[in-house]
């Protein structure tokens, strides 16, 4: 194991009333990409969307670290300054806020003591949604409204290589994509870890094996029940694709 | 973007204003309480620009379309206090676009456009309030004959305890066959403080017309939210970029860059909710 770049101990986190995760631990190191898998409705979203500082829960027990600092009280604005990045899964359409105008200022929001101009970061916003099969309007339209759902996804990949992260949480990022828009997808995700070496980690959330075929976890979990039932390496990803979640559920019974 | 006004008229000045050139004008109010008529003539085409003086709370300003005539009307007002009466009247075929973006602190704008056969109108007005802000927008439309459009798109941002308004009542008179008429108004509210009313209404004389209206009051969800902040801007930046984008994304390819740029700094330069 490397030195860990998040640690997520005994996390338990409610919303309203129903608990949903119920004791999380994890540790992902700098340079390494996890998965997790697991049945819907088991927390995965939850996970991600916690460590990003949703509003939406509550987290009544357990710790985040992340890069030696507790987070788990920080504000979503200041964990996204620090690094973190959260790929949604159903991304919001902003009306009236070009994908420039948000991305321009999420840039200089996150770089306050590197700001960029509006031409050098259009240049850089072209050439990398050229790189994920954009299409030329992208910039000037409105963000995410009216974009289909593999759009979508395209453009938190986007959001990715022009925010640099070091913390990346990609939730389904597969879905609504086609066959090559996957492929596309996943070689822009692995050449930007390959870039970022040991500076950056991800941790993938998933429910098939197809995009693990691109991007390759060193680490595969199942979160279920609230809870990391099982760890592995890839066998695990190709265990679950075969065979399901049955023998888990044998497993907890 | 828009041209450099060519000409500059002081409202002061005159009690008429003829326009029978196609051109940019930029019509200054600078006095107390300016009062002006401007005849537009027949198939000329005219591009003008409001300008506002602090010293000038009160205009009121007449404009008449001849037939085939086209104005398009732009302006931004930060003034503290504006009463601001436009009586237009649009000939047969006549053609207004408006674009008016409104800051200050009590604003009453009222409108008030009769159109005649084949006239068609457009006007999109915008108020951004904020502290203890004001704003009443009052518009009703006469379609006195047929075949005429009609399109009003009110939008507001009212934050802290401030209050927007938009009134609209489209009136469509007998014998306006074929005449369309469209206003709609939306309002966001960015504290619990903020207050906001929309009152739309439609007089229907005749049968063979279209008509819609529509209001709706809403706030930055919690999604948006999370989501614009979980890039790396704060909640303040998240409101002024939201904004921006309801309100002067809108109109600002009608403003002039000077307007566009005070209309953007009234909006970020707001420090708390």
């Amino acid at each position: 194991m490397k030195k860990a770049l998040i640690k997520i101990q005994d996390l338990h986190v409610k919303i309203k009333d129903k608990e949903i995760l119920k004791g999380v631990n994890l540790e992902i190191g700098g340079g390494e990409i996890h998965a997790v898998m697991g049945p819907n409705g088991n927390g995965k979203s939850t996970l991600a969307a916690v460590v990003m500082g949703s509003p939406f829960f509550e987290i009544t027990k357990g710790k985040i670290i992340y890069d030696g600092v507790d987070i788990t009280n920080m504000p979503i604005d200041e964990r996204a300054r620090r690094g973190i990045f959260l790929g949604m899964q159903y991304p919001s359409e902003i009306s009236g806020v070009t994908n420039m105008q948000f991305l321009y200022s999420a840039y200089n929001a996150i770089n306050s003591d590197q700001k960029i101009s509006l031409g050098a970061l259009k240049k850089n916003v072209t050439a990398a949604a050229a790189a994920l099969e954009m299409g030329k309007d992208m910039p000037n339209r409105y963000l995410n409204v009216g974009f289909s759902g593999g759009e979508k996804k395209r453009n938190e990949i986007l959001q990715m290589l022009m925010l640099r992260p070091r913390f990346v949480m990609l939730d389904e990022i597969d879905s609504g994509l086609d066959i090559d828009a996957l492929q596309t997808v996943g070689r822009n995700i692995t050449d930007y870890a390959i870039q970022m070496g040991e500076n950056a980690a991800f941790l993938i959330i998933t429910h098939y094996q197809r995009l693990l075929n691109y991007v390759k976890p060193d680490f595969v979990h199942v979160l279920y029940e609230g809870k990391i039932a099982a760890s592995g390496g890839v066998e695990l990803s190709l265990k679950l694709e075969s065979e399901g979640y049955e023998w888990l559920r044998q497993q907890s019974v | 973007m828009v041209e450099t006004a060519k000409r500059l008229i002081y409202a002061k000045d005159h009690k008429t204003i003829e326009i029978n050139q196609d051109g940019v004008y930029r019509l200054h109010f600078s006095g107390v309480q300016d009062k002006v008529n401007v005849v537009i003539a027949q198939n000329t085409r005219a591009f003008i620009t409001h300008r506002f003086c602090p010293r000038s709370p009160f205009m009121d300003i007449d404009y008449k379309l001849e037939d085939g005539a086209q104005l398009t009307l732009s302006a931004f007002s930060a003034c503290k206090t504006m009463r601001a009466d436009h009586n237009i009247i649009l000939g047969a075929n006549s053609v207004f676009e408006g674009y008016y973006g409104f800051a200050g602190q009590s604003v009453q704008d009222n409108w008030a456009i009769d159109l005649y056969s084949g006239a068609v109108a457009k006007l999109y007005a915008v108020s951004f309030c904020q502290n203890s802000d004001r704003h009443a927008h009052n518009l009703t439309t006469r379609q006195i004959q047929g075949d005429n459009k009609v399109r009003f798109r009110g939008r507001g941002v009212a934050v802290m305890d401030s209050m927007c308004q938009f009134i609209t009542k489209g009136v469509i008179n007998k014998g306006s066959s074929g005449a369309y008429c469209s206003h709609r108004s939306k309002i966001l509210t960015l504290s619990d403080n903020a207050k906001a009313q929309i009152d739309p209404s439609l007089i229907i004389d005749e049968y063979d017309v279209q008509a819609a209206h529509s209001g709706s009051v809403g706030r930055i969800g919690k999604d948006e939210l999370f989501y614009m902040m979980s890039r790396g801007l704060s909640e303040q930046e998240v409101i002024n970029l939201i904004s921006y984008g309801f309100l002067v994304s809108r109109i600002e390819g009608f403003l002039i860059k000077p307007d566009r740029l005070r209309f953007y700094k009234a909006i970020k330069k707001q420090e708390t909710l």
